[in-house]
């Protein structure tokens, strides 16, 4: 193809010829670069702005925040709570030495178990015909009878009958023995039956036996630690007739004021219990035992840890 | 700046930029950054406390309540022994309840005051408060089922009552064996009377022994008593309780003009019940240490001149309508 001037003659028949076409297209370009990199510059400043912005406004809700958990702790109703809680700390500190101390008196007045009261009703149901009671002394324990009768039989007889109403906790202690004729007895006072022994020897008996009773099982809360022995409650005492079982159910955890504990040992009688034992009362939650006697059980806590946090 | 070509203004325009957001990020975003990471910070500690001090709120109250909880536990065992142990409301009590039983014919009654043992805190402290116990020992005889009775001047044979001793004794002289006199008494109503009081207050009257003994044909009957009592420092409840032992039950209005001190050889005192009646204890030969050895001697001459009377001797008269003045209207 023809060209004048290199541009070609069919172009420039067809159109005006621009000189400076390359030179504008470049402006244009230019100032369209220039709008896009305004555009970013405003959009980055902007992102950059909200950013400051939304991080401001973040930061201002959060001081809005913590400024009323501040005024919140400072409010009365939270502001004491520490010293309320050493102070009802201590009150409860007292109390629970109070309570323990009382319920220790309370114990001590328990152990002790009147005379049964009708045991002579049941004792005059007892007696052979053949015999009489001279003396007898009844203890909160005991039954001593000093008597007297015809056979030799009556104080066993009479024993039995006593056992048969579950008088005696143990085997008790019968004496019989013969009574000699008086030395100041005539013959003739023994022949002509004017005095008793000459009609029929009689025998004197004592018996002497241990009581049936109550035993009283005292039962004891602590915080398991040695350093600083802590009662939670008092002493409970309950009265089991001797020989019966009891239990002590619900053992394996104990909530005190607020504070829930875990059982970690159990001392009875200054001994503490064996692992198997310990394992089936953790296992069934009682404690079950039988009466023998007058027992002291030491159920050791250690409060549970979520406690523990708030504890400290 | 005019000398710059288009493509070092842009990249001016870049470098700008970039100062721009590098600035913007560390004097704005980061510090905003950090200081929201303390804000959260310090928002997580309030709220940390916040819930400890709500935890702390909550074991308060449980505190509060177990306070509570203890000190009415305390107040029920304070209650449950006797506040104020008084020996002579303790005696009153069981020799009316043993009387009212039937069961009049006292022989002996005492007070003692039995140890009990120490209290202790959970730390092996001693503790001030202290269990109390006053036993009371009486022992009551029965009756032998024909001998005419008397106790408390049940019948009164003293000079002063109203129906002449004379006439009284000649009375009962003839109902010896008789009637109510023919009956054994003593053993059931003191069965009876144990019963009443060990059933009083179990907690802290307890019956500690009974002893029933024959002598000579008629029973000796012994029974102790024992009462528990606190001694507390400090006191929760307040016991307003009435019960017939802790109280004076007797009387409160006593006549006491005829009360004297040191007997006579005759009670010469009007108002006195004794009035009339003879030193029992006199002894004409006992040691006078205010007289002389003469008047000693002159004095137990003139006594067996007398016959041995007293009231001859000194020339005593019972006035013939002396009679006890009688006791105030209670």
């Amino acid at each position: 193809m023809a060209k004048a001037n290199g541009i070609s003659k069919k172009l420039l028949a067809k159109k005006d010829v621009n000189f400076f076409a390359e030179f504008t297209a470049n402006a244009a370009k230019a100032a369209r670069m220039l709008g896009y990199g305004v555009a970013i510059g405003v959009l980055v400043v902007f992102v950059v702005l909200t950013f400051i912005v939304a991080f401001f406004i973040r930061n201002t809700i959060i001081k809005g925040q913590i400024r009323d958990l501040e005024n919140t702790l400072a409010s009365p109703e939270y502001a004491t709570l520490e010293q309320d809680y050493a102070l009802l700390n201590e009150q409860l500190n007292d109390i629970t030495n109070q309570y323990y101390a009382l319920s220790q008196m309370r114990k001590i007045v328990d152990e002790i178990d009147a005379v049964p009261t009708d045991l002579p009703d049941v004792i005059a149901k007892c007696i052979p015909s053949d015999s009489f009671i001279q003396k007898y002394r009844i203890t909160n324990t005991t039954l001593d009878m000093d008597g007297y009768s015809f056979t030799y039989y009556s104080a066993v007889d009479m024993v039995n009958m006593l056992n048969g109403k579950g008088v005696f906790a143990s085997r008790p202690a019968i004496t019989v023995q013969r009574i000699d004729v008086p030395a100041a007895s005539s013959p003739e006072e023994l022949v002509d039956g004017s005095t008793v022994d000459a009609i029929n020897n009689y025998y004197s008996f004592t018996i002497n036996g241990l009581l049936v009773g109550n035993v009283h099982i005292s039962i004891t809360r602590y915080v398991d630690n040695p350093d600083a022995p802590t009662v939670l409650g008092g002493i409970e005492t309950i009265d089991v007739r001797a020989g019966d079982s009891y239990t002590i159910n619900d053992v394996t955890s104990y909530t005190y004021a607020g504070i829930t504990y875990q059982l970690t040992r159990i001392f009875v009688d200054g001994y503490q219990l064996e692992e198997g034992s310990m394992n089936e009362v953790m296992t069934s939650g009682q404690y079950i035992d039988v009466g023998r006697g007058n027992s002291d059980i030491k159920l050791y806590y250690t409060p549970v840890a979520a406690s523990q946090a708030v504890e400290g | 700046m005019n000398n710059l070509s288009a493509r070092e203004k842009g990249f001016m325009y870049v470098i700008t930029l970039l100062i721009i957001v590098v600035l913007a990020y560390f004097f704005g975003i980061r510090t905003l950054n950090k200081k929201y990471d303390e804000y959260k910070v310090e928002l997580q500690t309030l709220q940390e406390r916040k819930a400890y001090l709500d935890q702390l709120r909550e074991n308060n109250a449980s505190m509060a309540t177990e306070i509570e909880v203890l000190k009415a536990s305390c107040s029920d065992i304070e209650l449950s022994f006797i506040d104020n142990l008084e020996t002579e409301c303790l005696e009153q009590y069981v020799l009316k309840t043993f009387e009212t039983a039937g069961c009049p014919f006292l022989t002996s009654v005492s007070s003692t005051d039995i140890g009990m043992a120490s209290v202790s805190y959970p730390d092996g402290t001693n503790c001030p408060d202290s269990v109390v116990c006053m036993q009371i020992a009486v022992t009551y005889s029965g009756t032998d089922g024909y001998t005419v009775t008397q106790y408390n001047r049940n019948p009164d044979f003293t000079p002063g009552s109203k129906t002449p001793v004379a006439e009284t004794i000649e009375s009962l002289s003839e109902q010896m064996g008789q009637g109510e006199y023919a009956k054994r008494k003593g053993y059931d109503e003191f069965l009876t009377a144990l019963k009443k009081i060990n059933a009083e207050n179990p907690s802290c009257i307890k019956v500690s022994g009974i002893v029933a003994e024959e002598v000579n044909g008629i029973m000796t009957l012994t029974a102790s008593i024992d009462f528990y009592g606190t001694n507390l420092k400090n006191r929760i409840s307040v016991d307003d309780s009435h019960a017939p032992y802790t109280y004076w039950c007797g009387d409160t209005n006593v006549d006491t003009k005829g009360g004297f001190i040191g007997f006579p050889y005759v009670c010469d005192n009007e108002n006195s019940l004794w009035y009339g009646v003879v030193n029992m204890n006199f002894d004409p030969g006992a040691s006078k240490p205010f007289a002389a050895y003469w008047a000693t001697a002159l004095f137990q001459q003139q006594l067996s001149d007398a016959s041995g009377d007293i009231k001859t001797l000194i020339g005593f008269e019972a006035e013939e309508n002396a009679e006890p003045t009688p006791a105030p209207a209670a």
